[in-house]
């Protein structure tokens, strides 16, 4: 028995029916098949709806799992932000410089926190956060909305501030200047009035209204921080008159006396060579034409020196610019600007921006 | 040289003069409506021989030259927007300008930047008209 069943052990894996059927063990065999699995030899006979039955096992825990990881708001945990989460989390994407973010975020706090006593505030912010992601054009245009609906506020007063600075900060001095006299003429509030008169003072500096500028360096109260540099830029401010600056008439007319003279007279000697010969060079091939008789050359050589001599007397004067504009600027990044403009965002009830001494 | 030929060249001359007259006043039209939407589309339409002079060059001569400017932008482009800024007069009288003024004494008065692997001078079209162009103003900030 032993010896049989070592001969046939390969039937154990491999069975063959006919073979099986022929040997004594095929009875025991197939009952232990039947018992690892029923489909080595034939499957059993099944009843159609019981069939169908195992699939239906698969396809209910498979919509289970699913269910899991779609959005179920009846799964899902609920969460409720306040007003002052959402207008907390703006005011951090404004810190960490996302700008943009924080305009949208000022805006869903809007949105969904219409009666909120910081709606202005988030307003007046949401032009802040356009201006220093420097859409000018947007921060005007919101901080004018703003201004316009909260007039006699403290917010009204921050918006047309920011307004000149937006000027300011592109170098338009003169409609800069336009509103942060408003500012200064309308709002009574201290810290926003110094701040007004002390930014209103550089940009006439700026325009180069010297004695202007320290007038209103002046004019800060003694109680301000800002007094004792305004103080001290009161005084320097006044050397701005004595800078050597180069007059652009006299510049223009030297170019038009001689080309190449006005630039001279700025420093620029190269530049003022290169016009003199340029212009002397079409003058005297113009005349050439013109003595040889051919009128047509002379005509279009005339036509375009007098582009170069129009040229020349453009680029003298604009000489005498730019070199005014270096020394004034020079001048002006030896001074020292104390003001600095930070909004608060811890939400106190501050004025919305802090000045900032350095030394 | 026939009379009726040379009648032809100078009636093309004082055709030339007359648009470098009147391009000022078609650019100052364009300043006053530089606000509204379709402004730089008027702009780009109206026809500006500066303009087609410049894409001219820069499609024959300055695409098989390399760049020597020692500006940024380059010359043919500050010229470009000089035209199509202040029209033909004035931007040819500019274009005058950069030429003459683009040499190492610029670098005085005018910052660097870096640009196509070297430093150059940066000397757009508003640094050489700030003194006496000033966009026009927005109504709703009046």
């Amino acid at each position: 028995m032993t010896r049989r069943l070592s001969e046939n052990v390969h039937l154990l894996r491999y069975p063959h029916p006919s073979s099986l059927r022929r040997t004594s063990m095929y009875a025991s065999f197939l009952r232990i098949s039947d018992a690892l699995h029923l489909s080595i030899f034939q499957q059993p006979p099944m009843n159609p709806v019981f069939r169908q039955a195992p699939r239906v096992l698969w396809i209910l825990p498979a919509l289970v799992f699913i269910s899991f990881l779609l959005p179920s708001p009846g799964l899902a945990s609920r969460i409720v932000i306040n007003s002052e989460d959402q207008y907390n989390f703006a005011l951090k994407m404004m810190e960490k410089g996302e700008y943009l973010i924080a305009v949208g975020e000022f805006e869903r706090f809007i949105q969904f926190f219409p009666h909120d006593r910081k709606i202005p505030e988030a307003n007046f912010l949401i032009g802040v956060c356009y201006l220093k992601a420097k859409d000018y054009e947007n921060a005007r245009n919101v901080l004018q909305g703003t201004h316009s609906k909260y007039p006699d506020t403290e917010v009204g007063g921050k918006a047309l501030f920011w307004i000149g600075e937006s000027y300011f900060r592109q170098r338009a001095f003169s409609e800069a200047e336009r509103y942060f006299a408003s500012v200064v003429e309308h709002y009574d509030l201290p810290q926003l009035k110094n701040g007004a008169l002390y930014r209103l003072a550089w940009a006439r500096m700026h325009s180069r209204k010297w004695k202007e500028a320290s007038q209103t360096f002046k004019k800060i109260d003694k109680e301000s921080d800002l007094y004792p540099s305004a103080q001290e830029l009161a005084e320097k401010s006044l050397s701005g008159e004595d800078l050597a600056y180069k007059n652009p008439n006299t510049a223009g007319i030297m170019a038009a006396l001689l080309p190449g003279l006005g630039h001279a007279y700025c420093r620029r000697y190269r530049d003022g060579l290169m016009a003199f010969v340029v212009n002397g060079l079409f003058i005297w091939a113009s005349v050439e034409s013109f003595h040889e008789g051919h009128e047509v050359l002379g005509g279009m050589l005339t036509f375009l020196e007098l582009g170069w001599y129009a040229g020349n007397i453009y680029s003298a004067v604009n000489c005498a610019h730019k070199y005014n504009r270096h020394k004034k600027n020079e001048f002006l990044k030896n001074l020292p600007d104390r003001l600095n403009l930070h909004l608060f965002t811890t939400g106190s009830k501050s004025m919305g921006f802090a000045l900032r001494i350095n030394f | 040289m026939k009379p009726i030929i040379r009648l032809f060249l100078l009636n093309a001359l004082a055709f030339c003069l007359v648009l470098a007259v009147l391009s000022p006043v078609s650019a100052s039209a364009d300043g006053l409506r530089a606000n509204s939407p379709s402004s730089s589309k008027t702009r780009e339409a109206a026809f500006n021989p500066g303009v087609w002079l410049l894409k001219l060059y820069r499609n024959t001569i300055s695409s098989v030259d390399s760049d020597r400017c020692p500006s940024f932008p380059s010359c043919s482009q500050y010229s470009l927007d000089a035209f199509r800024k202040h029209g033909f007069f004035t931007g040819w009288v500019m274009t005058v300008d950069r030429l003459l003024h683009e040499g190492k004494e610029e670098t005085s008065v005018s910052p660097m930047v870096y640009s196509g692997g070297r430093w150059k001078i940066y000397d757009p079209v508003e640094n050489n008209d700030f003194w006496w162009y000033h966009p026009p103003k927005s109504k709703d900030h009046d």
